[in-house]
């Protein structure tokens, strides 16, 4: 008999690296920890669905079209950015969610021996990816709650292929402006490829913060990543982009899996981006329950750290998995914050008011 | 964080006693090409000929057996990888004995000589039909030497900055010595006595060590801490040699990052200060050391995980439900309690249970549960009784059903549980103590 255990079949970077294991849906987490009802507070997704005009084009939606395969390419959708953005349609690829173009700029630049750049406390699955690809994720520690420019560019060396920055930072808000991104671009030279991560550039008002898109033309070197995920309401149907030069794009293009997004994603996000309604909206919510969370975490003596985009960190006086235990019975679920190499924080999505006091009620009862 | 990549030899032999002095000759030139000392490694080849010469005895020709030798840094790990049959693992409990007259079981000295001559017995059932054997052998260091060092209370003035970083060999080794300096020998454990070995278990990639430094560099304290070994981790510290609680603080929360992206779902000290660390940990419960001189230490276990609890299912026996319910209840712990009783199927003649010891404490955990399980469990209390270890340790595993029938045995034979350790196992593991070893609380 010939043994041939499954271990000598699989790459050293994948035996050493975890599957992540996502929560359970909501009626299996409702009965696992006894509660009747469930704010789910944990992913960052807007509050107030997709705008109006997409729920109604749900609604509707001919069944016999799910036969149907979708634009391999997301067609019309790329047509509708490249107009919203003034670019060329072929500047844009459109993912299953910007999960997927993450991978797709990783497969594209990195060989064996490269190494992608990014912060330690930010999004997790650049990181993930470079490394269950084989490649090395150079983690640099964030600085005052900020992504390191200078510490970045310090772990440059001749194998290192990307620069990550997640703007405005998740989990912790801050965001670089338009001058601090720029001087940074101009300092790589072209060089590397440099990612900015705008997941959450819907949710900033402010004018120092940059439009990505606006700078391509500046520096081919730059990919701007963006998602209908979290202000466009579409989570549940995966959808995101990246835009870049076409010299770059072209090349990316040759890593994308045709077909990832379905026809419903790309109809829903073509309908989102005519609605500017929905952004102030959401945006209105997002500032009136920051002011309510500000003041109740102030008198209940907590630290937090509030910026940009539609969540807040909190540090408690407990492990946070601890508090995310005691929270789940009472129908509050909070993201927690360890595993973004921030113990004892926890992450919270800004939800309606009745959310936001059912967390603040939570909180109190379990300090 | 990656678990560093050993040296391994492996090599695939047709189950004829032929085919020994091949295998002997790879094991022995293997073991001292990876640098363990003479002594052990003829320990080790004295293992691996009987392991050899029981499976060739039992098997055929035509079987072949797998087996990988590994360079785990501070010890050496051969596994037999071999089909799945008959096996009497009987041979591997420690409190075996085989009498020479009796015909039938002479087969099995070659397993117990085995036994005893390796630290540690692994035994895998894999479901494609194949069983995995592995014998480990410790290698030997020299004990550190307690230096006269001096102490760094005033080297870290209240205003000045720490940093918290991985050291190298020499600062590894320098603050093993420094350990007994400051805590007592019951504080922390023995293999901060051999610096060199910390400095190999670092280096294997299954120990991690981060220690603080003020402005100058000297050491101000540190944490040692296991990983890619099991799902809830163990850590040792944070051993601090100044009074400023930022060292031991800053220590913990560069061990919480180091390990908030790993495969670790929990970290756990068994043996820490009551109440201290409150705001980063749980309080597991309590276990109590019987020291030399008769004198009862409490020592608490502290916990904490590291991400989102998933829930999970139990199986136990009915005698365990009240504790597990009261328990869960108070950790917060979703759990789904179910029972597992034996209904009259077959059962294992035989019971095997392992030791791991650990200065005074022994660790027993169960290999197969059998129909001597309880007079097994005596043989193994009255051995360590006859040599004079007091303080016995029991762990269940709640995830593996057919490991509640050990519980009405357990409960019998005196033990009861100290406390629940969530996913340490395949689920979560009870740990149990036994009574009569624990001084005054007979």
């Amino acid at each position: 008999m010939t043994i041939n255990p499954l271990e000598t079949l699989v790459p050293s970077y994948i035996n050493t690296f975890n599957a992540y294991i996502p929560s359970k849906p909501d009626p299996e987490l409702k009965k696992l920890f006894g509660c009747s009802t469930l704010y789910r507070l944990n992913n960052n997704e807007n509050p107030l669905g997709p705008p109006p005009a997409v729920q109604e084009m749900l609604s509707r939606f001919s069944p016999p079209r799910a036969a149907i395969y979708p634009s391999g390419d997301s067609y019309y959708l790329r047509e509708k950015l490249a107009e919203k953005f003034k670019l060329h349609p072929d500047q844009i690829l459109v993912g299953n969610g910007a999960n997927e173009v993450i991978t797709f700029v990783i497969k594209a630049f990195c060989e064996a021996g490269d190494n992608i750049i990014t912060a330690d406390k930010t999004f997790a699955v650049y990181e993930w990816v470079a490394i269950f690809s084989g490649y090395e994720a150079r983690l640099v520690p964030l600085k005052e709650f900020s992504f390191d420019d200078e510490a970045m560019l310090a772990q440059v060396d001749e194998r290192s292929k990307i620069f990550f920055v997640c703007n405005p930072n998740n989990p912790t808000g801050t965001y670089w402006n338009h001058d601090k991104l720029c001087a940074f671009l101009d300092r790589v030279d072209g060089r590397q490829i440099v990612v900015i991560d705008e997941a959450y550039c819907e949710f900033v008002d402010k004018e120092d913060f940059p439009d990505g898109i606006a700078l391509i033309d500046r520096y081919p070197n730059l990919v701007i990543f963006r998602t209908f995920s979290k202000m466009y309401g579409l989570a549940g149907l995966r959808i995101g982009y990246l835009a870049g030069s076409l010299e770059v794009v072209n090349i990316i293009r040759r890593t994308c899996v045709v077909y990832s997004v379905n026809t419903l994603a790309q109809e829903a996000a073509i309908l989102a981006l005519e609605d500017s309604n929905h952004i102030e909206h959401t945006r209105q919510l997002v500032h009136e329950e920051k002011a309510y969370l500000h003041r109740e975490l102030t008198r209940l003596g907590l630290s937090f750290v509030m910026n940009e985009g539609n969540y807040l960190m909190v540090r408690l006086p407990m492990s946070d998995t601890l508090a995310y235990r005691k929270l789940m019975p009472k129908g509050v679920m909070v993201r927690t914050m360890t595993g973004f190499r921030f113990p004892n924080y926890i992450r919270i999505t800004i939800a309606p008011h009745e959310a936001m006091e059912a967390f603040i009620r939570g909180l109190e009862a379990i300090l | 964080m990656s678990l560093k990549r050993m040296n391994k030899i492996s090599l695939e032999l047709g189950l004829s006693t032929d085919m020994l002095p091949v295998f002997l000759a790879v094991v022995e030139k293997s073991a001292l090409a990876f640098t363990m000392a003479e002594r052990e490694a003829m320990f080790l080849t004295l293992a691996a000929e009987e392991v050899f010469t029981y499976l060739a005895q039992a098997g055929t020709v035509e079987e072949s057996v797998r087996m990988v030798l590994s360079d785990g840094g501070y010890y050496i790990r051969l596994d037999f990888i071999f089909s799945n049959r008959s096996l009497n693992l009987r041979a591997f409990n420690l409190s075996n004995s085989i009498d020479l007259s009796d015909e039938n079981r002479l087969d099995e000295i070659g397993l117990l000589i085995a036994a005893r001559t390796v630290d540690r017995i692994l035994i895998e059932f894999n479901k494609q039909g194949s069983m995995q054997l592995s014998l480990v052998k410790d290698k030997s260091y020299p004990q550190g030497q307690v230096q006269a060092i001096k102490t760094t209370s005033e080297s870290a003035p209240l205003n000045s900055t720490l940093h918290f970083t991985q050291p190298d060999n020499n600062d590894l080794k320098l603050f093993c010595q420094m350990i007994p300096s400051f805590y007592s020998s019951e504080s922390f454990p023995d293999f901060f006595n051999y610096p060199g070995k910390v400095v190999d278990m670092v280096s294997s990639g299954e120990y991690q060590a981060i220690l603080a430094y003020d402005e100058q560099d000297h050491i101000l304290g540190g944490l040692v801490w296991e990983q890619n070994i099991r799902k809830t981790v163990e850590f040792y510290g944070p051993y601090s040699f100044n009074d400023r609680p930022q060292i031991a603080e800053g220590i913990l929360e560069q061990c919480l990052q180091e390990l908030g992206r790993s495969e670790a779902s929990g970290i756990m000290n068994r043996s820490a200060e009551k109440g201290l660390y409150a705001q980063y940990f749980e309080t597991l419960g309590q276990t109590h050391l019987v020291k030399p001189d008769g004198t009862v230490l409490e020592r608490t276990a502290i916990y904490r995980q590291l991400g989102e609890d998933p829930g999970s299912r139990v199986w136990t026996h009915p005698d365990l439900v009240g504790y597990l319910e009261t328990e869960y209840h108070r950790l917060y712990l979703p759990r789904e309690i179910l029972p597992s009783v034996s209904m009259g199927e077959h059962a294992n003649p035989f019971s095997v249970y392992t030791a791991a010891f650990e200065q005074r404490t022994i660790t027993l955990r169960v290999l197969l549960a059998g129909k001597d399980a309880e007079e097994n469990l005596l043989k193994h209390l009255q051995l360590f009784q006859q040599e004079n270890y007091l303080n016995i340790f029991f762990e269940l595993d709640l995830g593996q059903t057919w490991q509640a029938e050990m519980v009405p045995t357990l409960l019998a034979s005196h033990f009861k549980p100290c406390f629940i350790i969530p996913n340490a196992g395949t689920c979560d593991v009870v740990l149990f103590q036994y009574q009569a070893g624990t001084g005054e609380l007979k």
